[in-house]
This record gives C-alpha cells, sequence and structure tokens, in this order.
C-alpha cells in the first residue's frame, strides 16, 4: 500500500480524507485526535511506505492521502464574514456560525509556489475557514507548522518554514484570531507528507499546517 | 539516555589523549637524497605507487589495511596489492630488497611490526624510498590495545605527511546524522564515526531530529540542533563528560549553529515572529548578540579561523547569496554574484577558501571560492549535495549526497581540486557531516 495507490480525488477532499480516515483507523491502531507526530521507531529503510504504516500520526497520513488533490483544488469555503473580520463583535457572532466540524474539516494546510511565502488566494480562503473554526473555539490553541520541499538546503528551508507559518499566522491574526492562542514553528524539510521527488509531491511539501494543540 | 552513558565511555576511551608518539628514534635521511614526494595540489597528477606490507605482530594485519584504505581513498596513492609483493620475508629493522620493490614500480614502501610492550601495543614502522633505496621516516607509537585503529591513522597521517609535506587527516572523526525510516517518517540521530567509517556510535535516541552538528575546533564538543513537534532547539554535548545541554535561547526555534574558532561562544541563527537573523551567544557568561537585523532570511553563519568576518546566507538581495561580515556584525558585503543559489558557506581550517553549497540549473552543487568570493570552482554536482565540511588539513570536503531524486542521503568526499570523488565508506544513509580536527 503506497500512497501513490490512493485514488486521486481533484474536487473532493472530503471524500478523500473520508477514504484517507477509513485507511488509518482500519489499518491503524491509533486515530485520535492528537496531532502530534511522534517519532516512531525505526523503520526499514526499503519497505515501501504506506499511508497506514505511520502509525505515529493519523494527521499526517490523513493530509498524506489529502495531498493527492492538488493545492488549488479545495472547494471555496463559505463565507463567513461580510464585514470587518477583525472586528471582536462580529468575531463572536461568528462562534456559532462555523460550518466546520473540525479543524480539519475547515482544511489544514495551506500550500506555496516554489521559494515563496506569500499566500495564493487558495491559501487566504483555507485561512479564514482556519479563522472561522478557531474563532468558533475560544478553549483552542493552534500550531502551524511551515514545511519545504527537499529543493533547498537544510538550514535556509528551516528559515523559509519559519516564514511560511508566521505568514499564516499573521493572515489569521488579521482576522481576529487571538495571536496567543496560534504558536508557530517550521519543519524545513524534515517532515515531508509526500514521497514523490518530483514536481507534483514537492508542491504538495511547501506548506503550512495548521494542528490543534492541547 | 540509556544508549548515551553505554556509548560515552568507549567514546571517551578513543578520544583521551592517551596515545603517546613516543620518538623519531631511526635514522632520518638528509633531504637532499629525499626526491619521492607527491604533490597535492595537482588534482591530476599520478598517483605514487606505494606498497604497504602486512605489520608483523598484534593487529599487524589490520593496521596495514587500514592504512592502505586511508592512503588509497586520499588518491594521491596506489596502493598495491599485497599478493604482488615479491619479497616476503621483511623485517622493521632490515632494509628491503630494493631491486625486487623495483619490479612492481613500486615507488614507496611501508615495514612495520608491533609488539606489547608493558600491557601497551607498541607499533613501529619504516618508510622507504624504493629508487632513493634510503630510508624516508621511522617511527614509533604506543597506545591501549583496543586503541589500535588510531595508530594505523597515526601510521596514515605521518606517511602522507612526509610524502606530500602537508599534515594528514586521518586520524580524526566525523560526526554526522544517521538516517533511517521512510522519507515520509524520517529517523534522524547524532552519531559520530572514525573518519574511515570505523568505530560508529550513536549520541541520540532517535526521537527528535537531529540536525547539522559540527564539532568545536578543540573536538571535545558537539553542537546541533534537535527538531521536535513544537520547535528547535541547540545542544551541545560534551564528549569527555557525555553531558548535554540546551543552549537558552529566546523564542523555539534556533538552528544552524557552529562554534567560534575559540570554542568559547556559538553562532546561529534564531526565528523572531518569521524573521530569521544571525546571532552569537557566549557558552561562558551567557552574553546574547544580535548580528544581522534585516527582514529577509539570515542563517547559516561560519566564522572564519581567525575570528575576524562570519560568512552567512541571505535572501536580502532577492536571491539565496553568500555574504560576509564582520565578526560584530558590521560591513555586510555579498560574495556570490554569478548565477544559481547559493548557501552553506563554511570555512576552510586556513581560513583561504569558502566551501559552499550552489543550486543551479536543477541540481546542487558543491563548489569552493577564495575568501573575496573570487575563483569560484565546482567541486561536485547531483540531484542532491549539501552540507561541505572540511578536513582538518583543508585538502578534502565531505558532504551529503543523493544521487538521484528518491535516494537515500550518503555522506561522499572530493578532493579539494575537484578530482576523487568518492562515497565514504560509511555505507548507510547519512547527512550533515561535521569533520572534526585532528586528535590530540
Amino acid at each position: 500500500m503506497t500512497p501513490s495507490q490512493i485514488p486521486t480525488q481533484q474536487s473532493s477532499g472530503l471524500k478523500v480524507r473520508s477514504l484517507a480516515l477509513m485507511l488509518v483507523s482500519s489499518l491503524t491502531l491509533v486515530a485520535c485526535a492528537s496531532t502530534k507526530k511522534t517519532t516512531p521507531p525505526i523503520a526499514d529503510t526499503n519497505a515501501p511506505v504506506a499511508v497506514a504504516n505511520s502509525e505515529a500520526a493519523p494527521t499526517i497520513a490523513q493530509a498524506a492521502a489529502e495531498t493527492r488533490a492538488p493545492v488549488a483544488s479545495a472547494p471555496l469555503g463559505p463565507v463567513i464574514a461580510s464585514g470587518n473580520a477583525t472586528n471582536a463583535d462580529t468575531a463572536r457572532a461568528q462562534q456559532s456560525f462555523s460550518p466546520y466540524a473540525t479543524l480539519a474539516e475547515a482544511g489544514e494546510r495551506i500550500f506555496f509556489p516554489t521559494d515563496r511565502f506569500d499566500l495564493t488566494d487558495e491559501a487566504r480562503s483555507i485561512l479564514t475557514r482556519q479563522a472561522a473554526w478557531i474563532k468558533a473555539n475560544p478553549g483552542k490553541r493552534v500550531l502551524i507548522a511551515g514545511n519545504c520541499d527537499e529543493r533547498g538546503t537544510r538550514e535556509y528551508n528551516l528559515a523559509l518554514g519559519a516564514r511560511r507559518a508566521s505568514a499564516a499566522r499573521d493572515f489569521l491574526a488579521g482576522l481576529g484570531v487571538d495571536p496567543d492562542r496560534i504558536e508557530t514553528v517550521s519543519y524545513g524539510k524534515e517532515r515531508p507528507i509526500d514521497e514523490r521527488p518530483n514536481a507534483e509531491g514537492w508542491a504538495v511539501n511547501r506548506n503550512a499546517q495548521t494542528m490543534l494543540l492541547d | 539516555m540509556t544508549a548515551l552513558s553505554l556509548l560515552l565511555p568507549a567514546l571517551c576511551r578513543a578520544l583521551r589523549p592517551t596515545l603517546l608518539a613516543l620518538l623519531m628514534a631511526f635514522a632520518w635521511l638528509t633531504p637532499a637524497l629525499a626526491q619521492l614526494n607527491v604533490s597535492v595540489t595537482e588534482g591530476h597528477r599520478r598517483p605514487m605507487p606505494i606498497a604497504i606490507a602486512d605489520f608483523s605482530g598484534p593487529h599487524g594485519s589490520s593496521i596495514a589495511s587500514a592504512v592502505r584504505d586511508n592512503l588509497a581513498r586520499s588518491g594521491l596513492f596506489q596502493v598495491q596489492n599485497p599478493d604482488s609483493f615479491l619479497q616476503r620475508d621483511m623485517d622493521v629493522n632490515v632494509a628491503p630488497r630494493f631491486a625486487d620493490w623495483r619490479i612492481t614500480k613500486t615507488e614507496a614502501l611501508v615495514i612495520g611490526r608491533g609488539g606489547v610492550v608493558s600491557g601497551r601495543l607498541r607499533v613501529e614502522f619504516r618508510l622507504w624510498d624504493v629508487y632513493g633505496e634510503s630510508q624516508m621516516l621511522g617511527l614509533e607509537f604506543a597506545t591501549t590495545d583496543e586503541n589500535w585503529r588510531r595508530i594505523a591513522h597515526k601510521v596514515s597521517d605521518a606517511i602522507y605527511r612526509r610524502l606530500t609535506g602537508e599534515v594528514g587527516y586521518f586520524d580524526s572523526r566525523v560526526v554526522f546524522v544517521a538516517e533511517s525510516g521512510s522519507r515520509t517518517n524520517r529517523v534522524k540521530r547524532l552519531a559520530v564515526m572514525d573518519q574511515d567509517g570505523a568505530n560508529p556510535s550513536y549520541l541520540t535516541d532517535g526521537t527528535e531530529q537531529v540536525l547539522n552538528p559540527r564539532f568545536n575546533a578543540q573536538g571535545q564538543q558537539i553542537v546541533y540542533s534537535a527538531l521536535s513537534d513544537r520547535g528547535i532547539k541547540i545542544w551541545v554535548v560534551d564528549i569527555e563528560s557525555g553531558r548535554k545541554e540546551a543552549v537558552a535561547i529566546p523564542g523555539n526555534m534556533a538552528f544552524a549553529p557552529r562554534f567560534t574558532p575559540d570554542g568559547q561562544s556559538i553562532i546561529f541563527s534564531a526565528d523572531r515572529d518569521g524573521d530569521v537573523d544571525v546571532f552569537i551567544k557566549s557558552l561562558r557568561t551567557g552574553k546574547l548578540s544580535q548580528l544581522t537585523r534585516n527582514p529577509a532570511i539570515d542563517t547559516s553563519p561560519d566564522m572564519s579561523p581567525n575570528g575576524n568576518q562570519i560568512v552567512f546566507t541571505s535572501d536580502r538581495g532577492g536571491s539565496t547569496q553568500i555574504y560576509a561580515m564582520n565578526a560584530d556584525g558590521s560591513g555586510v558585503r555579498r560574495l556570490t554574484f554569478s548565477e544559481g543559489r547559493y548557501s552553506t558557506a563554511v570555512w576552510s581550517p586556513k581560513g583561504d577558501l569558502i566551501a559552499f553549497t550552489r543550486q543551479f540549473g536543477g541540481q546542487f552543487q558543491i563548489g569552493v571560492m577564495a575568501a573575496d568570493g573570487s575563483n569560484l570552482k565546482i567541486l561536485a554536482e547531483a540531484y542532491l549535495v549539501e552540507g561541505p565540511t572540511w578536513s582538518p588539513n583543508g585538502r578534502v570536503i565531505m558532504f551529503q549526497r543523493e544521487g538521484g531524486p528518491g535516494q537515500s542521503p550518503s555522506l561522499w568526499t572530493v578532493d579539494v581540486s575537484g578530482t576523487n570523488l568518492r562515497k565514504s565508506p560509511w555505507s548507510a544513509p547519512g547527512s550533515d557531516p561535521g569533520w572534526s580536527a585532528t586528535l590530540p
């Protein structure tokens, strides 16, 4: 079972996700809500990497499947605010309006072009949905991890990932999310989710992932 | 931590300066007669044919074999196959039958023997000039029995120095990251080995991803960064005591650490709200200073051996390039101007050259240039090469290489002349090598 065997779904992110969830829950041990990636014991280097094999992190595995959907294909989120989203009253009013049951449903990852950290329209749209969810769940804190493809040097990519994460954080803060509820980190090129060493795989690995803390 | 405590005693033993170069007790040839020498600067010079006979005594053939491997890997020697030897009855204290060695076109010959003297392994050897029919070197080393490989490296260094005129680099170690697991679930452990891949040991258990380890100039400490879910921290391991300490730095992302040449401070980069700048922190006083203040990325700093200059990677000019500045952060100037993206600059031990990583034409390259950015020269190219580190004598550069898409990283070396590209004897996946100084 390799990631590439999972059917690609262009426009139906949810379908892909639920397929991945089924895979994860049927084949692995854990399917809790933890978003933390714990480093697993050393695996056989030569073993093919199955999505369900990454027992450490259901979230990551799920995202790996989701990433078969090209970067620009996620559906537009519902309009959540017509006025000034940074307005505290609006933000409060939106709380009960968030149409997303989970952060993952709002869209966990935004994607970046090569060596860039500015936000695409697509990324802004996903972040806007994330903001709605975060504001609707006042007790929650999030961690945004910036990721890079393998086509850069290690230390530079750590720096670039930090920029991607903070670009996402700044946008969320601009939508009225309390910055104290957002932590950022960069994984550089150390935690790719797509194994493919080609342009498609690199595009998937250039992202910022918003994960639930606590 | 248990693995660490198990491994460190062995490591300490290996590094403790118990090794004694006893004496140069043997006759020296006058320099006028010593015609035999190898040029290390001319990359294409014919390698010198040298024969290293198995030493007699304990570890004799292993020592000779390690010496052969060292000299062969340098690319400067053509090491003769022992099966071709005509003379078999060698004695370290008897002049060889030079005519026999000339038949196989051997130019230099090494004969040695080991013995145990008051519980210590003592190894003596002589280096002969076959065509000059004269002795070039006679030396004796003593150490504990388990340290026999270090004797082999000391012998290699002595031969290399006598024949090339440059100090050797064989008695040195390499810290690196041992990689395992799939690409999407990589385990990265801190590891250290002899430069020839022998005596590997692991210093971390793999719970955190270890990145970019480097020795201090004294070889007693290693600095590295460790990536976990919530941040990346800089750690210093003291090899002698085994103490592992996190370096306190504000924020949750500090990386790209290197020791300053005096070993008293570390320079590194840290993230402040998405802006990555270069900092220096004294390990003695704890004083932290910010050296760059630029909204662009500033990372991968390295201080010159004389402590005056710092090179670093920055994209402040719009593309990723190498810059230099004074040790206090003043006088920033760009060093690289030709096509491509440049990063991970690192000073040669003498401070005359800077090695770097370049991205160009969809490939990665390892290159060197003069300290002012001139005379740029590419030494190696592949799908991914990065993270150059210098041998202690500045002749060889080790780096991480992935030959093609999807390949595992491995450690490779290339001569600074651009010749003798080869894979390190450490064959398992590895990255981020950091070469030590020669051991005391």
